[in-house]
């Protein structure tokens, strides 16, 4: 079995999706980010770190992880994204984690490090709300490549002032936001042009403007989610409905903008950053 | 450099500049730090490994025994852990310890803040 941080060795970005508030439509984003950065040519993974209630494997239709001989986890490949989520551990599929915080936080590490992720391009984190020991675990713990942050929030004051809470999260640990989505912004009616802000308006954008944080855009309310996520079919929308049209502007504006501030907007480094040291010893001792 | 304090029942956050310049084995049993304050700390990697702050050597620790270091111990490995820590593998198995940059300031008598 390779060492656990090796598996990530070959990841280029690290970019963990957060919100603060449960119920933003994080997961959604993630697994509709990952589609679009794939459809860009990128080699994209998806990790869902929300031991205590994963959304991926129902979104995207994964279902197990495979174990080889020597204990090397491999995530599942579903159109071409590698997945892996607590919710496909054997007992954590169909009852509920009723763990504390540090046994939670331990099994989502050794998950994350533990599955052979190869080459990537992008590794999608969907971490679980708010600032509790996983998001902690994930971004203490993860040096190389230095994760990067992307906060999703919806305009309603309360999702928002939580998400100012995970930038300030993200501050504190010292990790680049990279990117700002506001969900469910508004509702486009069928036989309307103007779009009808439900929640408020631009709320998400203030908040990325008051931090300089890259505002990736707004995406509408998208009904026909609920029927296909339901099914496992985030990646199989219909072509001819006109929510995958509006799902595919919104999500693919959304992903080219991510990827051009992930790219470009390195870090300030204040030292040497992650670092592996190996120690040549004359007579080395057990 | 972020590091963990409790203030009441509230778990706490603190942030300080602290980072590593340079790091290097400066010969069989010496570990050296350039600090971005541009102090440098020198360590004995036995003295590391007898002050493991994983929860098995402290529990040692607090039970009044020494944790068994061989005077013979060296690193094999010593990776940076997030922005704020290192950990150390050491030929006697052991890889447990997280060791906060404050830690090791503090242990080479080096201002922590």
């Amino acid at each position: 079995m390779q060492h656990a941080a090796d598996n990530l060795a070959d990841v280029s970005h690290i970019l963990l999706v957060a919100s603060g508030k449960g119920g933003t439509g994080k997961s959604t984003t993630v697994a509709r980010l990952a589609y679009h950065f794939n459809a860009m040519g990128q080699q994209v993974g998806i990790f869902d770190a929300d031991v205590l209630g994963p959304s991926i494997p129902h979104l995207t239709g994964a279902k197990e992880l495979t174990v080889e001989d020597e204990g090397t986890i491999l995530p599942a490949v579903v159109t071409d994204i590698k997945v892996a989520s607590c919710g496909m551990i054997a007992g954590l599929d169909t009852q509920p984690a009723i763990l504390r915080g540090p046994m939670a936080s331990r099994i989502v590490m050794e998950l994350l490090e533990g599955v052979c992720w190869g080459n990537l391009d992008v590794l999608l984190v969907d971490l679980p709300p708010g600032s509790g020991d996983i998001p902690l675990s994930i971004a203490q713990r993860l040096s190389s490549p230095t994760p990067k942050a992307c906060i999703v929030t919806t305009p309603q004051s309360l999702a928002v002032d939580e998400a100012d809470k995970a930038i300030a999260m993200c501050h504190t640990l010292e990790i680049p936001v990279v990117g700002l989505v506001e969900n469910m912004s508004y509702f486009q009616p069928p036989d309307s042009h103007e779009p009808c802000y439900i929640f408020g308006c631009d709320r998400g954008k203030a908040l990325a403007d008051r931090y300089g944080i890259p505002f990736c855009g707004q995406v509408p309310i998208i009904p026909i989610y609920d029927e296909y996520t339901a099914q496992g079919k985030i990646w199989n929308l219909p072509a001819n409905h006109p929510d995958t049209r509006i799902s595919h502007e919104a999500h693919e504006r959304v992903a080219r903008k991510l990827l051009r501030s992930m790219e470009n907007g390195e870090c300030e480094e204040h030292g040497l950053g992650s670092f592996r040291l190996q120690w040549h010893s004359s007579n080395p001792s057990k | 450099m972020a590091h963990f304090g409790y203030s009441g029942t509230h778990l706490t956050l603190q942030s300080d500049d602290m980072s590593i310049k340079e790091i290097f084995q400066a010969d069989d049993i010496t570990l050296k730090i350039i600090w971005s304050d541009h102090k440098v700390s020198s360590h004995n990697v036995v003295s590391l490994r007898e002050c493991c702050p994983c929860a098995i050597c402290q529990s040692l620790r607090d039970q009044g025994k020494k944790v068994p270091a061989h005077p013979s111990v060296r690193p094999v490995e010593i990776r940076s852990v997030g922005q704020y820590a290192l950990t150390i593998h050491f030929s006697d198995g052991h890889d447990k310890g997280i060791y906060p940059f404050s830690m090791l300031r503090q242990l080479a008598g080096l201002p922590t803040s």
